[in-house]
């Protein structure tokens, strides 16, 4: 049952990811209801699952790969859903959807195959649930400098007919920098409460050297963009390394880490 | 009647175009004279067009041929076309879609309908016909504009300037303008840019007083020439149009600036010819240049797509215009019940009077009501039949052949 409706909704998300490009680049249209009714219907069959696997399972789903794949992918379009479309950057579905569609059709495939860890406790709840927040908003943020980089190209080559079908760079820009302010917090929160697990000392694991890092690079984005009043095409390149580390770091096993 | 841009040269238009002012005067006239019942006018720099409802047209025409050439001047009848029932009212759709306007698609011509519409209310020169055939035509040029893709895209270089910079900024409230030089084209950008909300324009020009002049004009601030560097690192659009034989704007000047700009991104519109600012500026990260002939080409593409728009907007005018026609079948058709209907009331209120006399208040209330009931009963069915022909299409004209040979329109018509 569980499986079936993490199907659903990874064939939801795909359907809406076609949807959305059918309408953007082959009827050149800025009409976002039909693809967005899909999106919102899929994430709703996702967040039945969850639930029922949650229920299923007597503790979050986010003790292994393919469980956190899923919660990443809900969160995502969560987000996306609620920020995403309330600071006026509708297209950025345009790549949420897709990314949702891989991280679901992954769980939905490795659900089950993997031995959870069996790590317990409020400290490792609040460790995952706040990375997993932070980097479902720094994928938002990448999916934004994403978009500014080919409406700079767009506008470049002064291809002005598809210009038009993306927000503005300024917005781009600024709803980037926005996502990592939800983001970065919760990146802090989730590597604070991970040092507080019982047994936890530093011990140089590729896996929390990656995420140190990957915040470093984040802080340094903040500190240009706040203290040195930097944006545009440099801050949006350093975005995307940022998310470079984020994906290593998710994707690297560590030694005191299950995945 | 009346004529546009392309049946008028603008010497004729000059001369009949009329202010607000001046509308409510010439509709008060016109509608005074022989033949017109209801009267507006639209009055615009490409049109002047007159929207009558008459019973009598050749009467009607005489009239405003007259007080056309009372007011000013003399129409010369070629410049003027006519035209009559459905295909005045077809012209009317036509015009508030855009379709007949200089820049096809163009919104502005709406609200000046609107205009024309409000000044015949308020001068009441309007009746039953343009009270409804006005708000009808504001209708068509909104679906046409909702449905089709008729209006979208800047249609002027000022216009695309502006669009292109709402590319990259999102908004222009707000925003500083930098307008280097003080040439025409600059000057039609002004107003556009102004409506957009730009915060602050500045203006810089080799000749202080000229850019003071213009500043004064536009509520900016000039500023001397030599500070353009400082100007463009603060400002976030600039429009180049000086007269200037070489580059005023070079990379390695502009790579200095973005330095300070700190990754903002300028937009740089060169209208000038020769160019003021040099191409090779546009490689720089978080510049974007556009020269005349990009501009041009946007608004050539943006022109072509909406020329491609056309025949939807047609097909969506006939359709009007053919609900507009059935509206005035019906409208007809219950003018006829009407008359039917007033024809027989008139033989019973003169039978009652023939008795009124020779029979008591109660008698007479009692014959009232009877012959009341009967009538109602008699012309039921004829009535409903003619509200059934009207509404399966049968012309108007049917169901006044069918009163005449009861005797009844011929005798209200020679009435």
């Amino acid at each position: 049952m569980i499986s079936l409706l993490l199907a659903l909704s990874a064939l939801g998300y795909w359907a809406s990811s076609i949807s959305f490009h059918y309408n953007l680049f082959h009827r050149k249209q800025r009409d976002w209801t039909q693809w967005l009714r899909i999106l919102l219907g899929s994430h709703g069959l996702h967040s039945l699952a969850l639930l029922l696997l949650t229920f299923q399972l007597q503790h979050l789903p986010v003790r292994s790969m393919p469980e956190v794949m899923a919660v990443l992918g809900w969160v995502l379009i969560a987000l996306y859903a609620i920020l995403g479309r309330r600071w006026k950057v509708d297209a950025l579905g345009g790549i949420a959807a897709p990314a949702a569609a891989v991280l679901t059709t992954f769980a939905t495939f490795t659900l089950g195959h993997e031995v959870p860890r069996s790590y317990q406790g409020a400290w490792f709840g609040l460790h995952v649930g706040s990375l997993v927040g932070s980097y479902a908003a720094f994928c938002l943020a990448a999916f934004c400098s994403l978009l500014y980089f080919i409406q700079a190209r767009r506008l470049k080559e002064k291809k002005l007919q598809t210009a038009f079908l993306l927000p503005s760079l300024n917005t781009l820009d600024r709803v980037a920098f926005r996502f990592i302010l939800v983001g970065f917090p919760l990146l802090v929160v989730g590597m604070v409460c991970g040092t507080q697990m019982p047994g936890w000392k530093w011990t140089w694991d590729p896996k929390e050297t990656l995420v140190a890092l990957t915040g470093a690079v984040y802080l340094v984005y903040l500190h240009a963009r706040v203290v040195a009043g930097w944006q545009g095409r440099r801050m949006n390149m350093i975005l995307l390394i940022a998310f470079v580390c984020v994906l290593v770091s998710l994707l690297t096993p560590g030694r005191s880490h299950g995945y | 009647m009346g004529f546009n841009q392309k049946t008028a040269s603008v010497e004729v238009r000059e001369r009949f175009t009329y202010s607000d002012e001046q509308v409510p005067s010439v509709l008060q006239r016109l509608h005074g004279a022989q033949g017109v019942d209801e009267i507006a006018l639209i009055s615009t720099c490409n049109r002047t067009e007159v929207y009558a409802v008459t019973q009598e047209p050749s009467l009607c025409r005489g009239s405003l041929m007259c007080l056309f050439s009372q007011s000013k001047g003399t129409a010369h009848p070629d410049f003027l076309y006519l035209e009559n029932d459905l295909r005045a009212v077809k012209h009317l759709f036509e015009v508030s879609s855009g379709l007949d306007s200089l820049v096809l698609g163009e919104n502005q011509i709406l609200g000046q309908v609107r205009q024309a519409f409000s000044m015949a209310q308020n001068a009441k020169t309007t009746g039953p016909v343009l009270e409804k055939l006005f708000p009808w035509a504001l209708r068509v040029g909104k679906m046409a504009r909702s449905q089709t893709r008729i209006c979208q895209g800047a249609a002027s270089v000022a216009a695309a300037a502006v669009e292109l910079a709402q590319m990259i900024f999102d908004d222009l409230k707000g925003r500083r303008v930098l307008l280097l030089g003080a040439g025409k084209m600059t000057q039609a950008s002004l107003g556009l840019l102004q409506n957009a909300g730009v915060q602050q324009i500045r203006v810089v020009n080799r000749t202080l007083a000229r850019a003071e002049e213009l500043a004064a004009r536009c509520g900016g601030e000039a500023t001397p020439f030599e500070d353009l560097d400082k100007a463009l690192a603060e400002v976030d659009l600039l429009i180049a149009s000086t007269g200037a034989p070489h580059f005023v704007v070079n990379k390695s000047r502009l790579s200095q600036v973005m330095y300070q700009r700190k990754g903002r991104p300028l937009l740089l519109v060169d209208i000038a010819v020769p160019r003021d600012i040099e191409p090779s500026c546009q490689d720089l990260d978080n510049v974007y240049l556009y020269n005349i002939d990009d501009l041009q080409g946007v608004v050539a593409d943006n022109l072509s797509r909406r020329q491609k728009e056309v025949q939807k907007v047609l097909q969506i005018v006939d359709n009007e215009c053919q609900e507009f026609s059935r509206y005035l079948d019906g409208r007809k058709a219950n003018q006829a019940i009407r008359i039917l209907r007033e024809s027989f009331e008139e033989v019973r209120q003169g039978e009652l009077l023939k008795h009124r006399g020779s029979l008591t208040h109660e008698e007479i209330t009692r014959l009232d009501n009877f012959s009341n009931s009967l009538l109602n009963k008699l012309l039921h069915n004829p009535m409903m039949q003619m509200k059934k022909m009207s509404a399966a299409g049968v012309p108007p004209e049917e169901l006044e052949r069918a009163l005449e040979i009861l005797g009844i329109y011929g005798k209200e018509r020679d009435d």
